[in-house]
């Protein structure tokens, strides 16, 4: 019995959304068929692939709100350069933007010691900005029929883009619990000065979780634009935030040091499973937004007097 | 002497970096340093001013407000929409009442779940997403048009003589009384000290709920006047005119140099920070600078203020 | 002696700050070893010194020799290679991460691809543990442990890096004297190994009962080096503060009156404490000892309204009164000085002047506005009436000292009007002159007609510093000493001996 409460109390969010997978199993009779899963996890796949990098930057303490601007980039840039390059190397020139980003607002934020918050939010503007410039604000569609197979192509009935998700979950795992690297981006995100004093190079951690979190976001850039055979400077707009508050949903703390991909994931996992349920109910989107505003304000509201209640 | 000389650059280095582009825009851009484009510079600087003005209330106590873009939306489509049924005066009046609610949502679930400031971000994204749902749903997504009070649309373009615009009356107003009640009142005190350290205020007989209450009250108030300007000059609501404005209030805010930590800053540097927001822009429609780069510039200035702040502060220090 | 049975020397270190000379021509011996007192008052150049050996800052001359190897210490990583550990007064720890990755923080053992060994990072931590005495799961959080826990988890810390030397920096601080009991025999048994102890503190019972030899600093200079068996304490104060203090604690002149002024009935915070009942008299200075995490603390913040009560009645001159929060505690004249000066006592970034009047902020107040005028007057009294050192009362909190802002704590209550006045640790972390000024106000309070509760977990101070005294342990108040009755045995005996039972 301890045991089982033990287990509820620990993992509130996946309890929570076991319960809402139930819920919906019963209410919707589509809901738990192979389809419509599917369904939910390609529609979490892009923030999903976010997610991984934004879960180092959360855990070492830090917030990426650029990830949208980089996230736009990245797919124009794979588009643009398509026809002068080739797809592939298009698609490595755009994972190298992606990670020139993260280096700028790695830099700022490890070696001119300014708040995270603030630089992302300089960048965003900067990169969003260019992403702008390079696509005159227009849409960009791709010419190569091959590129919009990665976004839509299903192997064995599973979408790449689950799978793609699925193996970068599986890596940021590895790194956050079985290497020194991500666990030294726990101590960092615990602890700065205990990291200093033990000798752990911080500017270098905090520098590679912008680079991580700006690949990532490179990432889901590129796979998007396949997904829509489209690229365009708006895509990422509403990006950073909601693949934060995901996180965060997920368990993983803002104060740092504390978290985990699989929370993150779930996180993420709520979050779309909702916004299914809300589709196959016919829910307006319009109640949508505001449901999930409402979920957002309960879940993180909750955690905060669970903290107050503690100390 | 020379840490002095320090000292003064650090204390004013905001209100120096508008001086110094008031001076590039006044050599470059020969139409600048008129009186008829000055004025436009404040004009166009009323709204987003207004908004920074009620979100430095809450930035100084030490927590965060992501919602007021979308309590402008809200409140602007409650002034015009009751505009049709009431009174102009009356329809400001439920628009700012409605502000003030907004506000206060934020400020009581914030109190009472005693969140601190990154929680304080997420609740208010939260509230952000839903103030919008409520506008969509009000309006089904549709615009409405403008008033037809020529009272109420006046506050967004009338002027007073020839160079004095109503918002600009308006706007001047609210933050003057506004920075009374931040650096003048024991209220201003509490907040900073609240936003400095909660823990010794709330030991030291401070009602630190209450203040953080009102500060979000203050700050939805501000956005549902910044509503009634924009309303009021675009002649009409959408319901998804306040998007982003609140990062724009954020940036202005930290390029006036108030912290986003909390205690320190001031409605005074809100205000220099906002002016010096639309000096940029405006000087770069006057180079003719494109949307594209005038969000690139911005970026890059609001990065190099900070960083000159952060060297600064190491310098002095 | 052979110069290689030193294990650490420093010669001739020098350190200077912009304006201050810290360390002067620091020249100090080690053998292996030994254990080492390190005492001076707060300011006299030990926390520099510490910073210097592991490298936090350069030094500007000297040299520093571990073993017979010149050695210049960059970093306290590198420190920790050389052998040498330091535990800081703030735990080098990260709350949110497992005892054992604690331990191995920066150096967790990893084999190839299969990564970090996290079964032999348990085992070897479970290890240290035993050797520390610290029975805990070493997968549990650093954060949920004590601060004993704690201090054992950084000694485990330091043993597995193979140190020969360690120094520790008032450990003593915030255990309890059965805590320190199970340290002491921690720091006998690292003897026997060989290895080397520095240990710092303001406490000389513990320095007498644990060290071998005791260096004096004074203003940035060793006064001298002598083994234990010369020394008395009264010889170590002197030479600490550089002048004979005759008499640690001033005695006061008054004398407490009959007349009640605050009576506590049955009080109660479940799981906290329980039938608390004592009475306070105008002028009087109560005293309440017991160890720390005997819910001292907790008694008073719940009188003050600052946690909530689950039973029991407050009585302020006879009448019963409700106290929900600090705020209705002040404007029912009660002030608490808590134990944590910088997080709960002090707004750090702001002035004296702003300190002094934020718990009476209606006081200068007229119409809501702020009369600053009157504000940097009434703050500037308080600066001379207990003479705060600052150059102004504009001046930051932050750059002053800790007995300073000790004052300016005081100054804070005392412009309330408070008649009942509770200092918790009012003189925590504050070096010895401003100790005995400190002493001397609450002597002046009391005897202007202020009741006063003051806790402390240091006993001489608690048995001269009142006039009653409460024995508080496991949340129950075990006993009243008056008199001649205030020892440390009956205080040690309810305190203590009552868990046997």
């Amino acid at each position: 019995m301890t045991k089982v409460k033990k287990i509820v109390t620990e993992q509130k969010t996946l309890v929570f959304l076991l319960l809402l997978v139930i819920l919906m199993g019963i209410i919707s009779p589509f809901f738990l068929t192979g389809d419509n899963i599917v369904n939910v996890l390609v529609q979490s796949s892009i923030y999903g692939i976010m997610a991984c990098g934004m879960t180092f930057a959360i855990i070492g303490g830090d917030f990426d709100l650029s990830v949208g601007s980089t996230m736009a980039l990245s797919g124009l840039v794979a588009i643009l350069c398509e026809p002068y390059v080739g797809q592939v190397p298009a698609m490595l020139l755009a994972l190298l933007t992606a990670a020139a980003v993260g280096l700028v607002n790695g830099f700022l934020v490890a070696k001119c010691r300014i708040s995270s918050f603030i630089v992302t939010i300089g960048t965003s503007y900067i990169f969003k900005g260019i992403a702008l410039k390079i696509s005159n604000g227009d849409p960009i569609a791709s010419s190569n029929p091959w590129f919009g197979r990665m976004g839509n192509d299903k192997i064995l009935g599973i979408p790449y883009l689950v799978i793609i998700m699925v193996l970068l979950v599986l890596i940021t795992h590895y790194v956050l619990t079985a290497t020194r690297f991500g666990r030294n981006i726990y101590t960092i995100g615990g602890n700065m000065e205990v990291a200093h004093n033990s000798g752990i190079r911080t500017g270098f951690y905090k520098t590679s979780i912008f680079v991580l979190s700006a690949f990532t976001a490179g990432i889901a850039g590129i796979l998007n634009a396949s997904k829509l055979n489209t690229a365009s400077a708006v895509q990422g707009d509403n990006a950073a935030l909601s693949v934060i508050t995901g996180v965060v949903i997920g368990g993983t703390s803002l104060i740092g040091g504390v978290g985990s991909i699989g929370k993150s994931m779930i996180g993420i996992l709520i979050f779309s499973v909702i916004t299914n349920a809300l589709d196959l109910m016919g829910v307006f989107s319009y109640y949508q937004t505001g449901i999930r505003g409402l979920m957002l304000i309960v879940i993180i509201g909750m955690e905060a007097y669970a903290r107050y209640r503690e100390s | 002497m020379k840490t002095n000389a320090k000292k003064i650059i650090y204390r004013y280095s905001s209100l120096i970096l508008l001086f110094l582009f008031i001076l590039i825009a006044s050599i470059f851009a020969e139409n600048f340093f008129t009186a008829r484009n000055l004025t436009n510079v404040v004009r166009q600087s009323c709204v987003l001013g207004l908004l920074t003005v009620g979100m430095s209330f809450v930035l100084i106590c030490g927590h965060m407000d992501l919602s007021i873009g979308s309590i402008m939306t809200f409140t602007g489509l409650i002034a015009i929409s009751f505009g049709t049924r009431m009174p102009a005066g009356a329809a400001i009046a439920c628009a700012l009442l409605a502000g003030i609610l907004c506000g206060a949502v934020n400020g009581l679930i914030i109190t009472l779940t005693h969140a601190n400031s990154g929680e304080s971000l997420m609740i208010t994204f939260g509230t952000q997403l839903l103030f919008s749902a409520v506008s969509l749903l009000y309006t089904g997504g549709f615009s409405l048009s403008g008033s037809e009070s020529d009272f109420y649309n006046a506050l967004g373009t009338g002027s007073i003589g020839k160079w004095l615009p109503v918002p600009v009356l308006i706007y001047i107003i609210f933050a003057v009384l506004l920075w009374v009640l931040e650096s003048k009142t024991s209220f201003g005190r509490q907040m900073h000290m609240i936003g400095f350290n909660p823990v010794c205020s709330h030991l030291s007989g401070v009602r630190t709920g209450l203040v953080k209450m009102v500060c979000y009250c203050i700050s939805g108030f501000c956005a549902a006047a910044g509503a009634i300007i924009l309303t009021s000059r675009t002649l009409g609501a959408t319901p998804t005119a306040g998007v982003g404005y609140e990062m724009d209030a954020i940036v202005a805010a930290v390029l006036g140099g108030i912290s986003l930590s909390g205690g320190l800053g001031s409605i005074a540097k809100a205000f220099v920070g906002v002016i010096t927001l639309s000096v940029l822009s405006n000087a770069m429609n006057l180079f003719g600078f494109q949307s594209f780069d005038q969000s690139i510039v911005k970026g890059c200035v609001l990065i190099a203020a900070i960083a000159f702040d952060v060297w600064n502060r190491k310098q002095t220090v | 002696m052979s110069t290689d049975d030193y294990i650490l020397k420093l010669d001739h270190i020098e350190k200077s700050f912009p304006g201050v000379k810290a360390l002067k021509d620091i020249t100090l011996h080690v053998k292996k070893g030994e254990v080492r007192g390190l005492v001076g008052e707060n300011g006299a150049g030990k926390s520099t010194m510490m910073k210097v050996l592991t490298g936090i800052i350069p030094m500007d001359s000297g040299r520093i020799t571990i073993d017979g190897q010149a050695v210049s210490i960059t970093s306290p990583l590198h420190a920790q290679t050389l052998g040498l550990s330091i535990i800081f007064q703030e735990f080098n720890l990260v709350n949110s991460l497992s005892i054992a990755e604690n331990i191995y923080v920066g150096r967790l053992p990893k084999k190839g691809m299969r990564g970090i060994q996290w079964k032999k990072v348990h085992e070897d931590a479970k290890a240290l543990l035993n050797r520390v005495g610290l029975d805990v799961d070493p997968s549990a959080r650093v954060g949920s442990l004590s601060v004993a826990g704690k201090q054992m988890v950084e000694i485990a810390k330091a043993l597995s890096q193979n140190s020969k030397i360690i120094i520790m920096d008032e450990p003593s601080a915030t255990l309890t004297d059965k805590e320190l009991e199970h340290l002491f025999g921690i720091i006998d048994d690292l003897k026997k190994q060989g290895v080397t102890v520095i240990y710092i503190s303001h406490r000389l019972d513990e320095i007498f009962r644990l060290c071998d030899s005791v260096t004096v600093i004074r203003d940035g200079e060793v006064i001298d080096t002598n083994p234990i068996e010369s020394l008395t304490k009264e010889l170590i104060i002197s030479k600490m503060v550089g002048r004979n203090m005759d008499q640690e604690y001033p005695v006061r002149a008054g004398s407490s009156s009959d007349e009640v002024i605050l009576e506590v009935r049955d009080l109660c915070r479940k799981g906290v404490f329980e039938h608390i009942n004592f009475s306070l008299h105008k002028g009087e200075r109560l005293g309440i000892a017991g160890l720390v995490g005997a819910g001292r603390t907790e008694i008073v913040r719940a009188i003050f309204g600052a946690d909530k009560l689950t039973g029991g009645e407050i009585l302020l001159h006879g009448k019963p009164v409700t106290i929900r929060s600090p705020k209705e505690a002040i404007s029912h004249k009660i002030a608490l000085v808590t134990e944590d000066r910088k997080t709960q006592g002090l707004v750090l970034e702001s002035s004296i002047s702003e300190n002094t009047t934020l718990a009476a902020l209606k006081k200068i107040c007229r119409a809501g506005f702020v009369n600053r005028r009157e504000e940097n007057s009434v703050a500037a009294q308080y600066v001379e009436t207990l003479k705060t050192k600052t150059p102004g009362t504009k001046a930051l909190v932050l750059n002053l000292s800790g007995g300073n802002q000790q004052k300016v704590v005081l100054a804070k209550w005392l412009y309330t009007d408070a008649e009942v006045l509770i200092l918790d640790e009012p003189t925590r972390g504050i070096d010895v002159g401003a100790k005995y000024e400190i002493y001397q106000l609450i002597n002046q309070l009391a005897d202007s007609g202020k009741a006063i509760i003051i806790i402390s977990s240091e006993m001489p101070e608690v048995i001269s510093m009142s006039d009653r005294l409460l024995v508080i342990h496991d949340g129950k108040c075990k006993g009243e000493l008056t008199g001649d009755q205030k020892t440390g045995e009956n205080i040690m005996k309810y305190a203590i001996l009552e868990e046997d039972a």
